[in-house]
């Protein structure tokens, strides 16, 4: 065509050559789609009388799926036998492709009669597998890639510890220095978008995005995996870290993941249509698989349950993963299969809450692990009495229960090893106008489960079990007030509570079975503790207030510090004694470092604004180090994983501590030399660099003024009496004497 | 380190200043007194009264003998620091919000307000010792041609005008000639308050954008910076110690329902040279307003919006401190 120009314009509108115009525009004709055609098989075999009525039988099923369109059913017939008979198959036009999406759904697998269960497929689906070749080709192998050293930092020369700490936008990583200000590993703006957590062994750190979470780890800190989950909230690795749970607050939907991931990377959407509308996913933390995907628990008026997550809980051989539907079941996966044991959830009409006995118990006759067990309990309902069961998994067999009156609520506390179980059983009075707590210990590594009670005045509102001791200790915050204190807006509480915190030991003497249970050590009053943290170690146990406006104590407490005190009297509740009480204004969270040397408290800019930052303690409540940090948000120090020494090397190493912590102390002086020498000769720099400006600036002075002085510049004389005299009239009465004039 | 309360103003504290030889403290407020004080007891020894508006200012000459203070009436006034009488009255266009005196207690230099179609300016007044009427033609009228200013000070043998400005600039006058040697960008936010090194070689500037800084006079370069975590209205240095004192808080009128602490009403101590923080003093329940330290160095006062000035002794082991260089 030749190009249109000024010289050659068409005579008349009808010459316009527009058919370039009309190819660019052209409006493509439309395909017939099948998309909306579905395939359905297994039908009975029909004679050509009885098809109206089958067709017209089935029409009922099919119209509650959608519209079929007029003459929209096709059965194909054989005459071949001489009898025209159906073939056993249809095929159905819907309206709308979802319509026949839905039809699927609902058709497939449906029982028509005694021997007929119905087959439904998308037609298009007949087509695209009937194409597929048939010889098989292998995907193209991927080259092996070399994994960095995931627990690297245990490494360290020094043994030090690392935590992660948000502030601002800023996620840093770092060395804990005792003595020195914490020394960087890694930075990065914008690591994460809300928080930051460590896996439970600490190889992985987690980030939270907007469309999901990435783990991080390694020596260069590079991304690991990342799952695609939009919109997530909370994640939960398995104690052993393969796997994890993770669940976010709206249902997924494949189109947004698609959406973000791109087009043509459709392939790396984890989700299937069966995922759509989930909320909480598990994954292989490793291959970063998705396992399983579980819908919101809809609570009875069809709206989702708040906090669905926290129902779903790893058994410590992570071999299984709990979940419960609060006030009916307990379902139980094993891990391998995604499946259900037995193929069936428990039913436990008005299920509360559940727990899993944490610690995996090695029988030491046998040397074989004892079964895994979960206790969880039931309210009271009519005549029936509130229950405490522990059955053991995978048999599902009850180990035990015990029945509980007048029962307000109850919480699980397992013992980290495992060998107990407290529940803490919020009572009524008789007349149901009060509180009171019991304490109920099931000593569950025992042969049939013997339970001690002890039953408290008033209610204990926090429970915590020492997480290493041999006698079982634990420590309760106890209060008249069962009820939280009044919280603001950013959940701080406005006031404090008086409570008193109680320390008890499991105690046996002799054989008799009446002379064991648990004992009162030592109850210290006065107090508005809200929060107790014992060191991972045991031993040391912080008592502090946190999260409250008008105080702000941490109170460093040792169990064990005064024996000879104990051993006099046989009580060892006198040994119980208070170290060091300090105070961290505006505290709002306490952790103790994985080895129990160091505690930091912290005061976190999502509840406050007021003086953000933290403060590092050696376990013996001496401040080590104060950073004031600006927007500081979290703190969280890296977990270390189980030590793979047997306790006859911990013994040895116990024992020779001597030698090794000289070695150590002389590292730590050497780098506190090197600080300070540092610091030193910087100071000294600035002095210097400020002393040569002052004289410069001197001398420069000193002939201006003198150069001012002879052009008649005057400075005002100082004042001659350098030391003044102050006068001060002090008037003292001597004498004094009442006379009577008349 | 037991302060004494002086408890003679009714509303927020606007500025309180030693004299040379540091046995009496002046201080101002927005109640339109202005009193004296011993500075080692506490002692009230009277006040300057006649002033119609808020007083914003206050300064006396090296002898102790003249005292001007400057109001939102409008005015500056010239007293007779013993008896109280007051000498002399400059109206000025707008409210006066700084005086002083210059080194030779010749001239005093004023800043005035920008308000009501009024420019805001620099006045410089000479000052004649030997009778109570002034002149009130001003020597010279500096004005500034970007932000108006809200400090100004005397540089070393009165050669030079600094004028800090609400913008965070700061000009250096040659304001015999009225004309700008240099400027330079000192915050980024108002500058609250501007106080002389004695010879006037250097100076402090305090601004709202939480940092004080210590300049060279001569090339308005920046020396050392404080970084605090709050707005700051006042800074000041000791003259032995190598230290600076930092006052401020947020404003009265941001702070809602606030524990004295969250608001941050400290004086807060910094090592002039290293610029560490070192330590800070409670007391106020308001933001500080105005924070000056005794000539000798023995001693600091402070002023809050709360209307109490607290005057403070420093202990032995305040002298005893010495950082490790």
């Amino acid at each position: 065509m030749v190009a249109l120009s000024i010289d050659n314009l068409p005579a008349s509108e009808e010459e316009l050559d527009f058919s370039d115009l009309e190819r660019r525009f052209a409006i493509p004709e439309q395909e017939e789609t099948l998309e909306n055609v579905i395939f359905v098989d297994n039908l009975p075999l029909v004679e050509e009388e009885k098809e109206a009525k089958l067709i017209s039988y089935i029409m009922k099923t099919l119209v509650k799926f959608g519209k079929v369109k007029e003459n929209g059913i096709h059965m194909p017939k054989d005459d071949s036998t001489g009898k025209v008979m159906s073939k056993g198959y249809m095929f159905i036009e819907y309206a709308t492709a979802e319509q026949a999406q839905a039809a699927i759904r609902g058709l497939n697998g449906w029982k028509f009669d005694k021997s007929h269960i119905l087959l439904a497929n998308r037609f298009m689906d007949v087509e695209k597998y009937s194409e597929v070749d048939d010889v098989y080709r292998a995907p193209p192998m991927e080259a092996y890639v070399e994994r960095e050293h995931l627990r690297s930092w245990l490494a360290d020369d020094c043994g030090r510890d690392q935590f992660a700490m948000y502030a601002g936008q800023d996620l840093t990583v770092f060395w804990n220095e005792p003595e020195l200000p914490a020394e960087v590993v890694h930075t990065r703006t914008n690591w994460t978008e809300t928080h930051v957590q460590w896996s439970p062994l600490g190889s992985y750190m987690c980030t939270f995005h907007r469309q999901g979470l990435a783990l991080w780890g390694g020596h260069s800190w590079k991304k690991l995996m990342r799952f695609v989950h939009q919109g997530v909230r909370v994640a939960d690795f398995s104690p052993s870290e393969r796997y994890l749970v993770t669940w976010a607050s709206e249902p997924i939907s494949l189109d947004a993941v698609n959406q973000y991931l791109g087009e043509g990377n459709e392939h790396q959407n984890p989700y299937t249509a069966d995922d759509e509308g989930h909320t909480t996913c598990v994954w292989d933390a490793y291959t970063g698989s998705l396992l399983r995907s579980f819908p919101p628990i809809k609570a009875e008026d069809g709206k989702a349950a708040k906090a669905s997550w926290s129902q779903f809980k790893w058994s410590p051989s992570e071999r299984y993963l709990a979940r419960m539907t609060p006030e009916s079941s307990l379902a139980i996966y094993d891990v391998q299969t995604m499946g259900l044991v037995d193929k069936k959830a428990m039913k436990v009409p008005g299920i509360q809450d559940f727990a899993w006995c944490p610690h995996t118990i090695i029988d030491p006759r046998t040397n074989v692990a004892k079964p895994e067990m979960i206790a969880y309990w039931t309210p009271e309902e009519g005549n029936l009495p509130a229950r405490v069961s522990l059955i053991s998994v995978p048999s599902k067999t009850l180990v035990r229960t015990k029945n509980l009156f007048n029962v307000f609520t109850c919480a699980l506390h397992w013992h980290p090893q495992g060998q107990m179980l407290c529940v803490r059983v919020q009572r009524y009075t008789k007349s149901r106008k009060s509180q009171y707590t019991n304490l109920e210990i099931f000593r569950t590594n025992e042969r049939d489960v013997p339970v001690d009670v002890v039953e408290l005045k008033d209610s204990a509102v926090i429970f915590e079990w020492e997480p290493v001791s041999e006698n079982y200790r634990f420590a309760i915050v106890h209060s008249d007030d069962p009820n939280p204190p009044p919280m603001n807006a950013s959940r701080m509480a406005t006031a404090t509570v008086k409570t008193s915190v109680s320390f008890y030991a499991f105690e046996r003497q002799g054989k008799l079975v009446q002379k064991e249970g648990f004992k009162l050590l030592k109850t210290l009053g006065g107090k508005n503790t809200t929060n107790l943290k014992w060191s991972p170690q045991g031993r040391h146990i912080v008592l502090a207030t946190l999260r409250t406006i008008s105080a702000c104590p941490l109170e460093f407490c040792d169990v064990d510090f005064d024996q000879s005190a104990a051993a006099k009297s046989g009580d060892a509740g006198d040994a119980i004694t208070v170290l060091e009480a300090r105070e961290h204004y505006g505290v709002t969270d306490l952790d103790w470092d994985p080895t129990g040397r160091f505690v930091v408290s912290s005061a976190s800019s999502w509840r406050h604004t007021m003086e953000n930052g933290y403060v590092l303690w050696d376990f013996k409540g001496q401040q080590l180090n104060k950073a004031s940090v600006d927007r500081f948000k979290q703190l969280v120090w890296r977990p270390r994983p189980r030590s793979l020494l047997t306790e006859e090397q911990k013994r040895e190493v116990r024992k020779n501590l001597k030698d090794y912590s000289k070695e150590f102390d002389e590292q730590d002086e050497r780098k506190i030399h090197a600080a300070d020498a540092e610091l030193m000769s910087y100071r000294r720099r600035r002095i210097s660099e400020w002393v040569a400006w002052r004289e410069q600036i001197e001398a420069k002075l000193q002939a201006e003024t003198e150069e001012a002085l002879s052009n008649g510049y005057k400075l005002p004389a100082m004042s001659d009496n350098e030391d003044f005299v102050v006068d001060e009239l002090v008037e003292e009465v001597i004498e004094e004497k009442e006379e009577i004039i008349n | 380190m037991r302060p004494l309360l002086l408890q003679g103003h009714e509303r927020p504290l606007t500025q309180i200043k030693y004299n040379r030889d540091g046995d009496l403290l002046m201080t101002v407020s927005k109640d339109k007194v202005a009193n004296l004080w011993y500075s080692h007891n506490g002692e009230h020894i009277g006040c300057y009264i006649g002033h119609l508006g808020a007083l914003w200012t206050i300064d006396c000459n090296k002898t102790s003998t003249l005292v001007i203070t400057g109001a939102a009436d409008n005015t500056a006034r010239l007293w007779h620091a013993e008896t109280g009488r007051m000498l002399h009255t400059w109206d000025l266009p707008t409210a006066v919000k700084r005086v002083e005196f210059s080194h030779d207690d010749q001239y005093v230099l004023m800043v005035t307000e920008e308000r009501m179609g009024h420019k805001s300016g620099i006045y410089v007044f000479a000052i004649d010792i030997s009778r109570p009427e002034q002149s009130n033609e001003p020597v010279v009228i500096l004005r500034a041609s970007g932000a108006k200013p809200t400090v100004a000070a005397w540089s070393f043998l009165d050669k030079f005008i600094v004028s800090g400005h609400e913008d965070g600039t700061l000009s250096l006058y040659d304001w015999r000639n009225e004309e700008v040697v240099q400027t330079a960008k000192a915050h980024e936010g108002i500058i609250t308050d501007m106080q002389m090194w004695k010879d006037g070689t250097y100076f402090i500037t305090s601004s709202r954008d939480m940092t004080a800084r210590l300049f060279e006079t001569a090339t308005l370069e920046a020396m050392k910076e404080y970084k605090t975590d709050a707005p700051l209205n006042t800074a000041t240095m000791t003259p032995t110690q190598d230290l600076v004192i930092l006052g401020g808080g947020q404003a009265a009128s941001e702070v809602t329902t606030t524990s004295s602490r969250q608001g941050k009403f400290e004086s807060r101590f910094f090592h002039k040279i290293f610029e560490d923080e070192v330590g800070r003093s409670r007391g106020h329940f308001g933001p500080i307003n105005t924070l000056a330290v005794q000539p000798d160095g023995k001693g600091f006062a402070s002023g809050g919006e709360d209307g109490l000035v607290r005057v403070h002794h420093f202990d032995p082991e305040y002298f005893k401190f010495k950082y490790d260089y």
